[in-house]
């Protein structure tokens, strides 16, 4: 080791913060080297001075009482100062992004379904009313006639489908 | 760590003993960084009420220390932000790095018990005259007694930066009193 870097690490060995191998290397250079242990003596004998005469300043009697007077029950942690933590932030944020998009899924599923069901009627009612619309031109048969009075029927089922008269109602065809 | 095991549950006893173990300890930081014992008792204050609060935000009970000085270094940036505390500023430094304030020649008077006194004097101007960016560390690691990893965990910088800050605020303080290591 040469003395400049002993100077360098000087304050670390003082400190205590180089690793055992590195003291021991340090340790045998300020033995050896006098302008080295001259270095280090004054340096520990400026650390000794402002460790023993620096001013500590004490708390002022009561100051836990006054700390706790001001940590009442209402600043004590709640379990919602969990979703308030930073680091959990991302998480939280990602799983209220996870939930709205399952209740978009759902309710865009649900939607599709009513689609699916209007489409389906909607299809049939055409079907019906187009094979009503044959049916009433063929009224004068008797296969015609059992077709439409059986789609009458089937109307009858629809809430949607007002239902009017067959041709034997009408008083003027008598 | 047992104390802030179950001060994070909302035990207060362990919580007063956590306050009693190291208010003085951050006390004297603040105070050392501000220069009011006023200012830091207050700063004080806020740090515990701050770490009261946010102790459930503490991941690893064994790093409360850094995490402590660290709310408290906040603190003291905050106030430092607001009103500059009244110190010499690294302008007020000479070309050596000397402090343009004069240190009393404590040699001359013979008196032990005034002698000590002007040595107080002697280190806290000298503290004071450091620059913020090494008192801080210098007060962390020569005062405080905290490993140089807790320092660079409290300051936010890394492992040989803290060191090298370190060994210059040493030589500097070094500097400042060498007139009065024999004394």
């Amino acid at each position: 080791m040469d003395c400049r870097k002993c100077a360098e690490d000087m304050t670390a060995f003082m400190d205590g913060e180089i690793s055992p191998s590195h003291t021991a290397l340090m340790q045998s250079h300020i033995d050896a080297c006098p302008a080295c242990a001259e270095e280090y003596a004054s340096l520990r004998k400026a650390a000794d001075l402002v460790q023993n005469h620096h001013r500590y300043v004490d708390l002022t009697p009561g100051s836990w009482n006054l700390l706790h007077a001001r940590i009442g029950p209402e600043s004590r942690p709640s379990i919602f100062d969990f979703f308030l933590i930073r680091r959990w932030s991302p998480v939280m944020a990602m799983a209220l992004a996870g939930l709205a998009l399952i209740f978009g899924l759902w309710s865009y599923h649900r939607y599709q379904e009513s689609e699916r069901a209007l489409r389906s009627y909607m299809a049939e009612y055409i079907r019906v009313r187009e094979a009503r619309t044959q049916a009433y031109h063929l009224t004068s048969t008797r296969e015609g006639r059992a077709r439409f009075e059986y789609l009458d029927l089937r109307d009858e089922e629809n809430p949607f489908v007002v239902v009017h008269g067959t041709t034997e109602d009408n008083p003027f065809r008598k | 760590m047992d104390w802030v095991r179950k001060a994070k549950k909302g035990d207060i006893g362990s919580f007063q003993r956590l306050y009693e173990a190291f208010a003085r300890r951050v006390l004297n930081f603040i105070f050392r960084m501000v220069n009011s014992a006023e200012e830091a008792e207050d700063l004080t204050q806020e740090t515990f009420v701050t770490v009261y609060q946010k102790l459930g935000t503490l991941k690893e009970n064994d790093r409360f220390e850094p995490w402590l000085f660290r709310i408290a270094r906040n603190y003291i940036y905050q106030r430092y932000r607001a009103r500059p505390p009244n110190m010499v500023s690294v302008e007020e430094l000479d070309e050596d790095g000397q402090p343009v304030t004069q240190i009393p020649d404590v040699r001359k008077n013979p008196d032990e018990s005034y002698q000590e006194r002007e040595l107080e004097d002697v280190v806290e101007r000298t503290i004071n005259a450091l620059p913020e960016k090494y008192r801080e560390v210098f007060v962390l690691s020569a005062i405080q007694r905290l490993s140089y990893q807790q320092i660079a965990e409290i300051v936010g910088r890394s492992l040989p930066s803290v060191k090298t800050d370190i060994h210059r605020a040493r030589l500097a303080v070094r500097r400042q009193v060498k007139d009065y290591l024999k004394v």
